[in-house]
């Protein structure tokens, strides 16, 4: 036993030996050649340049790979000099994780997303103004210029909406509703029949949140009474519970009617989709990137879309607005190969290769439309009045913690944890701190 | 004599210090040198906006955990989530090793069986958990619960359910580890005394008590400090299964202090809050092994 | 002679009932892992109907994409290197620190060990931020060795701890001393005498730091940027975000990021239990 347990000691040691010895060989002066230099050389027969050797970028986002493989591709193809590396880091670590490597003045390369007046203002991100000015649509560039300077290229807006499940609404002989109180109608029906009206992943908080601001945009945020209020909450001239109350309290009817039960808190959002695409639920609020996800699980299912209701009537709001914007690392080594990066971004092949993987938005670059998909027809009224909008955009730093801060204190109201007085209360509070920082 | 070995030793000291270097240096620049640092930003105004003109700000941290509730809540799930894991690791660890001390011919596949959770990461225990507590119809516990009639349970929506969800995955993950530690003491205690025991009459359950259990001590002590340390400093599993949620309802002191600390910026708020948090779990400990070891000497 | 015969067919009796017992208990643990392993191979519509059954065909296209996506070779090679660089660091480091802390009973080898044994109590995520700084100053940042450093500096308390028990409890003193006297050098007495008998604890130490750091996801996480240089876990969390499709293409993942610490595990069972029981009383 003793003679086993040295031997494998003195195997871990050897293999040790060896593989730091092949770790080392991989890490010549200069990370960014190297290894994937070679591979350059040898693999591919595309004209290598005349160093031989790629530039390394990194973009991180917070988007699996497969929503840009279609630019990754673009890019390896059109830039034979830039090795661009994606990193994927899930949405929940991801300014955890960015901010800190942008504070120790490491990074990505190229950002997306972070471009606000405080990481602006320390300086993480390089001013794109004189490159890509007038370019872009100032409704997707504004929230990325401070001070008259661009530092964000917006990419091809998202939204979401309801998507349904038209046979279902065939079988029982359902039309699309217009109106909350029809929708609720609708969703009874569904209940009386042993459906679920909606299927919905409570258990993430941001979820959660998506259903609300989804009401709160329809009825306040988005009306001519409310149309003020994110700039006024980011400032702390607003609160939540004086604003969206009311908004929250005809939420919550959606748990009265038994739309929403306590059980989807345990419901991931891959969870709920199966249930839609199961046919076991008839409707799912979410946007086009899981497009793709139903056709693969269910090709045969017949899916339209409309937009987010409220009790204000109006066409409806879609929840979204301008994509990630991307910005470039104010300490990025690479810089050039970055603006390279992004000078393919901003053309129209493109924003058409970024589009490919997340069909249904529309681009902020000039001249360039793109033709919406036929299943979104029935929100068509809520999209020709503009009715896109993502109210956190408007919040500042508030952004992300607010949006967390909110979710969980919504799923605590499903749970009966705590009551929408509460809820807002919750989030004001932690607005306020934040503004205090 | 005295003398001739002192001398000797005193000319051997700095080759035993030089032993002591290597894990020295790199236990001081990455590990003791980041802790003093952040006790010192404690004390400071750090944050993501203000990186770079950092002044002291005495004690501000500090007064402000407690005024915001959610940290008390944190604590009080961190102390449930602690001691109850380490009662319930230890109730299970215990009788497991006992059994799988007797003469079983399979029973050193079964102590490997019970042994294997501890092998994942608390990642992949919180990603297949999270399936197999689903609500969904996917999810298989609760397919188990409906088929013997019983109604589905939401091990994880349900913020009254939610920690303890947790901590069931954690007692199934380490009751077989900790029960292998006990059963290296059990295998130090001479079996003569059973014997003797059994002489005198005693039932197994009396011979639990008199015998295996006083001297189980040094694995008692071991087994619930270490699972209390890493019960109050539980983060991953929480971070993978519930993110905190429902609501705040398994928030932690880690996760919080990651949340805020590091996630909205708060540098030297959440500096203050771990060193707040090294105290607690110091002054847990030093009473814990007081306790046990009051419990040895009776 | 009859009455003996017949308790000890009684005892006999008793224990088959307890190891049949113990095997029932047995087979309910280990379901959510045998259910892992089971869905690996089930299309999603199989795992639904019969979550528990033996696959009816077993899909090996679930693995193959898996494999493909993971990057699985390179992420392997990662892991290896990081664990095995680590381990032999904080084995080699903590031995030689827990010896001179054994047999110096001074004023400073106290101290330090208290230190060392204060470092149990510390989250690692407190001195995220200052850590980070201090990498990137190195040089170290996305670099294998920052990551292999960092894994010994938090490896180095535990381990320390269960080789100086061992080496007060178990190393006799006398042969150190004899060696001392035919004029070996501490460092000699270190490596020919001690070391040797140090197996069955460094057996542990090994053990228990390999689990730590393949499991350990946050520090590839945080130093580990480029994707050549991730680990296992990393990548199955990077194919596990808002846009996770399918479940019994995760599974896959799940298990194949595992794989290798379960073969680690089977094949070396039987010491790692061993090991432990020798290891860790003790302190």
């Amino acid at each position: 036993m003793k003679k086993m347990m040295f031997t494998v000691v003195s195997m871990l040691l050897a293999a040790t030996t060896v593989l730091a010895g092949c770790g080392s060989n991989n890490q010549p002066a200069s990370p960014d050649t190297g290894q994937n230099g070679q591979e350059a050389g040898t693999g591919s027969s595309k004209e290598p340049n005349e160093t031989g050797a790629k530039t390394k970028v990194r973009l991180s986002y917070w988007n699996k790979e497969e929503s840009m493989a279609s630019l990754l591709a673009l890019i390896e193809e059109k830039l034979p000099n830039v090795d661009l590396e994606y990193q994927f880091i899930d949405a929940t670590q991801y300014d955890t994780i960015i901010k800190t490597q942008l504070a120790a003045g490491e990074g990505p390369d190229i950002v997306g997303g972070l471009i606000d007046d405080t990481t602006v203002k320390l300086g993480y991100f390089e001013d794109l103004t004189d490159r890509f000015a007038g370019k872009y649509h100032d409704s997707g560039t504004s929230y990325v210029t401070f001070e008259g300077k661009l530092y964000g290229l917006p990419q091809a807006s998202w939204f979401n909406g309801v998507y349904y499940n038209k046979d279902l609404f065939a079988q029982y002989g359902l039309t699309v509703p217009t109106t909350l109180d029809e929708y609720f109608a609708v969703a009874q029906t569904f209940l009386d029949n042993g459906i679920k009206p909606q299927a919905i992943g409570l258990k993430n908080a941001n979820v959660a949140m998506q259903s609300f601001i989804a009401l709160a945009l329809n009825d306040h945020i988005g009306t001519a009474e409310g149309k003020d209020f994110d700039e006024a909450f980011r400032k702390g001239e607003a609160t939540m519970k004086e604003a969206l109350l009311p908004a929250l309290q005809t939420w919550t009817q959606y748990l009265e009617r038994g739309i929403f039960t306590m059980d989807m808190l345990g419901l991931e959002e891959e969870q709920a989709i199966d249930e839609f695409t199961s046919g076991k639920a008839a409707m799912f609020q979410s946007g086009p990137w899981y497009m793709d996800t139903f056709k693969q699980k269910n090709p045969n299912m017949n899916i339209g879309m409309f937009p987010n209701l409220g009790t204000k009537g109006g066409a409806g709001w879609m929840v979204g607005g301008p994509g990630v914007a991307f910005g470039i690392n104010a300490k990025s080594k690479v810089k050039e190969a970055a603006f390279e990066v992004l000078e393919l971004l901003s053309t129209p092949e493109g924003q058409q290769a970024y589009w490919e993987d997340n069909k249904g938005g529309s681009s902020y670059l000039k001249g360039v439309v793109f033709e919406m998909p036929e299943e979104y027809a029935d929100a068509q009224a809520a999209f020709e009045q503009g009715n896109v909008y993502f109210p956190p955009n408007g919040w500042g730093t508030l952004r992300n913690p607010i949006i967390d801060e909110l979710g969980k204190m919504i799923q605590a109201v499903v749970g009966g944890h705590a009551t929408p007085e509460q809820a807002l209360e919750s989030a004001d509070k932690k607005a306020e701190s934040l503004r205090n920082k | 004599m005295g003398l001739t070995k002192w001398k000797m030793n005193g000319r051997l000291e700095p080759t035993y210090a030089l032993l002591l270097l290597p894990a020295l240096a790199i236990y001081g620049l990455f590990f003791i040198y980041p802790a003093l640092s952040t006790f010192v930003y404690s004390f400071t105004n750090w944050s993501d906006i203000n990186p770079r003109d950092v002044e002291f700000v005495g004690w501000k941290n500090y007064k402000a955990i407690f005024r915001e509730e959610i940290y008390m809540t944190g604590i009080r799930n961190t102390l449930v989530y602690a001691l109850i894991s380490t009662l319930l690791i230890n109730a299970l660890a215990i009788p497991l090793a006992v059994a799988l001390n007797r003469g079983f011919k399979t029973r050193a596949l079964l102590r490997s069986v019970f042994f294997l959770p501890a092998v994942f990461s608390p990642l992949i225990i919180g990603f297949l958990w999270s399936y197999l507590y689903s609500t969904s119809d996917f999810g298989l516990i609760n397919q188990g619960l409906a088929a013997i009639g019983i109604g589905k349970i939401n091990f994880l929506g349900d913020a009254d359910l939610a920690l303890y969800a947790v901590i069931f995955t954690q007692v199934w993950q380490w009751a077989g580890y900790n029960m292998v530690i006990y059963l290296a003491n059990l295998q130090s205690i001479n079996p003569e005394y059973y014997e003797a025991a059994q002489l005198d009459g005693a039932g197994p359950l009396q011979s639990f008590r008199s015998i295996t259990l006083p001297l189980l001590a040094p694995a008692i002590t071991f087994c619930t400090v270490t699972v209390m340390i890493s019960g109050l400093k539980v983060f991953d599993i929480i971070y993978s299964l519930t993110s905190g949620g429902p609501g705040h309802a398994t928030e932690t002191i880690v996760s919080l202090m990651v949340k805020k600390g590091l996630g909205e910026g708060f540098y030297a708020f959440g500096s203050a809050f771990g060193i707040l948090f090294v105290g607690i779990v110091g002054l847990i400990t030093y009473l814990q092994l007081r306790l046990v070891r009051l419990w040895g000497e009776r | 002679m009859e009455r003996l015969r017949e308790s000890s067919l009684k005892r006999r009796f008793g224990l088959r009932l307890g190891e049949a017992a113990m095997w029932i208990a047995a087979a309910v643990f280990i379901i959510p892992v045998y259910y892992l392993f089971v869905t690996t191979f089930k299309t999603p519509e199989q795992a639904l109907l019969h979550p528990l059954g033996l696959p009816q065909s077993w899909l090996w296209t679930n693995y193959a994409n898996a494999l493909q996506t993971m990057q699985f070779g390179r992420a392997l090679s990662n892991n290896l290197i990081i664990s095995a660089g680590a381990v032999t660091g904080i084995v080699l480091f903590a031995s030689m620190a827990a010896y001179t802390l054994a047999r110096r009973r001074r004023v400073y080898s106290r101290v330090i060990f208290g230190i060392f044994l204060a470092g149990m109590m510390v989250p690692y995520q407190m001195g995220i931020l200052s850590l980070f700084k201090l990498i990137s100053e190195m040089g170290l940042m996305n670099t294998l060795t920052g990551v292999i450093l960092i894994e010994i500096a938090y490896g180095l308390p535990f381990s320390i701890f269960l080789l100086k028990g061992f080496i007060e409890s178990t190393v006799p003193l006398e042969l150190e001393e004899a060696a001392k006297i035919d004029g070996c050098s501490v460092f000699r007495t270190f490596a020919s005498i001690t070391l040797p008998l140090l197996t069955p604890v460094v057996a542990t130490v090994t053990i228990l730091n390999v689990l730590a750091t393949w499991n350990d996801f946050i520090t590839p996480l945080l130093f580990l940027q480029s994707r050549d240089k991730g680990v296992l876990l990393l990548e199955v969390f990077r194919n596990i975000g808002q846009f996770s499709v399918d479940w019994t293409s995760l599974f896959p993942m799940l298990f194949l990021s595992i794989a290798p610490l379960l073969l680690f595990y089977l094949i070396l069972q039987k010491y790692i239990i061993a090991g432990m029981t020798a290891g860790s009383l003790k302190g």
